[in-house]
């Protein structure tokens, strides 16, 4: 408790307060300088001064003490203190990021699990007839990494302002930015990963919700673990009541009929009829091998037959989309993807592959092959098969977003 | 002759790390020092003494430790490290060719008009 008749003690007290620095070491300044005002007055004393017109001019040879205790301060914030403080922030942004984006992915798939279920029981206590709704998986993807940056960002703040002696106010603004401007360099510039739209607003967003996480207030206490995020258990309940809520809303907007549900194998020869002509060639080795690259071949017995057919092709067309995911070729298509020549590889037997380019968008579609009879008129010989998924569009976030 | 306080801004690391040199001192004797070694003539103000002092501990010039005193509580007495002696000798210099420049440009040699 300060004696608030003892100027020495008011005075000391005012130079802590204004130091804003760790505990320990504003303690021992303090006592650095008590002993010095203590010795002051002692020499003064000595020189003639009574005792307290000796402690009044030790303290003002000492200086006003707000502008002591600041300049003491900026003596601390060395560039090196700030430089070791950097590298320690780096390493805290690491760990809010990693702890964050389990905790995120935690809470987000816990509540996405609740709430689905409840919709589920609704919809049964309902009687609804439907299909299913959006399960929204990428945006839990999304939801995590932005959570992660912006605890990142937090942990970064509250480290570099301890450590580098510096109020958290004071460092915001060049913390902010220079950790969003590496982040967005690394994100959106430098990553060569599967590019999609949600990845891509992902990448974008990670520099901004690192921003946010330093941008939120943050305590003024150096020496403590300023501006901390701290999550309370009321707190935490009420996050997953909220998340809990979201999720059974997103599935309640999304929910999908089941009326109009396409019929398997219904739009089949919606693209070329299928041969009735004799001894039509049979495929073997057909199929989707891999995710845009497939292979298809086609053999011909007796290998007499093949000169009876010409302009053998292998052709990818878009996929009909169908509530059960199987709809054979898309009744709008007007032509293929791509189509390539089959050539024959040995007696009777003819090959192609489709190399389908990436596209920003990912493509499905079914293989098929086709071919002109004897008669003029071009059938579906065999197919289709899939759907398949054209190749994934790799490259930055920048080089997605600019490409038309 | 008193010196204009002014004249003393900047010089405050180096009559320190002077003082300092001949052998670790506390705050208050190193202000005593630096006193009697200028006859008198001026002493660096107290505030910015201890500014100085963290300042170049921080920058690694200084070692601080803590001491009993005979004259009491304990007293935190600064020596210099090797990276002191450096900047010591370092400032020193700066300081005489400074001290020669002004003094051939205002010292007392020749005539001031014409």
């Amino acid at each position: 408790m300060v004696d608030p008749t003892d100027p020495r003690e008011l005075y000391l007290t005012r130079v802590a307060a204004g130091l804003q620095l760790p505990p320990s070491v504003a303690h021992e300044i303090v006592e650095e300088l008590a002993g010095h005002l203590a010795d002051a007055t002692e020499t003064l004393q000595a020189e003639g001064l009574d005792a307290a017109m000796a402690e009044r001019e030790a303290m003002a040879r000492l200086g006003n003490p707000d502008v002591l205790s600041e300049s003491i301060r900026l003596a601390h914030q060395t560039r090196r203190r700030a430089l070791v403080a950097a590298g320690f922030g780096v390493l805290a942004g690491l760990n809010g990021a990693f702890w964050g984006y389990l905790f995120a992915g935690g809470m987000l798939s816990l509540t996405a699990l609740v709430g689905f279920g409840l919709l589920s029981v609704l919809i049964s206590v309902l009687g609804l007839s439907v299909s299913g709704w959006q399960t929204w998986n990428p945006i839990i993807g999304v939801l995590m990494a932005l959570f992660a940056a912006g605890l990142a960002g937090n942990r970064v703040i509250g480290v570099v302002a301890t450590r580098s002696y510096r109020q958290p106010g004071d460092i915001v603004a060049p913390v902010a930015l220079v950790g969003a401007a590496a982040i967005g360099w690394v994100t959106i510039f430098w990553i060569r990963i599967d590019q999609d739209p949600a990845t891509v607003a992902l990448l974008f967003l990670t520099p901004v919700a690192f921003a946010a996480g330093v941008l939120l207030p943050a305590s003024r206490r150096v020496g403590a673990r300023s501006g901390r995020i701290r999550l309370t258990a009321r707190g935490i309940l009420g996050l997953v009541a909220l998340l809990t809520i979201a999720w059974l809303v997103l599935g309640i907007v999304t929910l999908r009929s089941n009326q109009g549900r396409h019929e398997p194998g219904k739009d089949w020869y919606a693209v070329y009829p299928q041969s009735s002509l004799p001894e039509v060639p049979y495929a073997t080795d057909f199929g989707i091998w891999s995710i845009g690259m497939p292979t298809l071949s086609l053999t011909f017995d007796p290998p007499s037959q093949l000169s009876a057919w010409r302009d053998l092709r292998a052709e990818a067309w878009p996929a009909a989309t169908s509530v059960d995911g199987w709809g054979g070729v898309d009744p709008i298509a007007t032509g293929p993807i791509l189509s390539a020549p089959l050539v024959e590889r040995e007696a009777g037997v003819v090959e192609a592959g489709l190399s389908l380019p990436a596209t920003k968008t990912r493509v499905s579609y079914v293989a098929l092959v086709s071919g002109i009879g004897p008669d003029g008129i071009r059938y579906l010989l065999a197919g289709p098969d899939g759907p398949g998924l054209s190749p994934p569009w790799v490259g930055t976030a920048w080089e997605w977003f600019t490409t038309p | 002759m008193r010196v204009d306080p002014q004249l003393l801004k900047g010089t405050t690391p180096l009559l320190v790390l002077t003082v300092i040199g001949d052998g670790e001192l506390y705050g208050y004797e190193i202000a005593q020092r630096i006193r009697e070694r200028s006859g008198g003539a001026f002493a660096p103000s107290e505030g910015s003494l201890y500014p100085a002092l963290h300042r170049l501990e921080a920058d690694g010039a200084l070692v601080g430790t803590w001491r009993a005193s005979e004259r009491g509580p304990r007293r935190r007495y600064y020596g210099l490290t090797p990276k002191g002696h450096g900047l010591l000798a370092e400032s020193r210099d700066q300081w005489t060719s400074f001290v020669r420049g002004v003094v051939k440009v205002a010292g007392r040699t020749g005539t001031s008009n014409g």
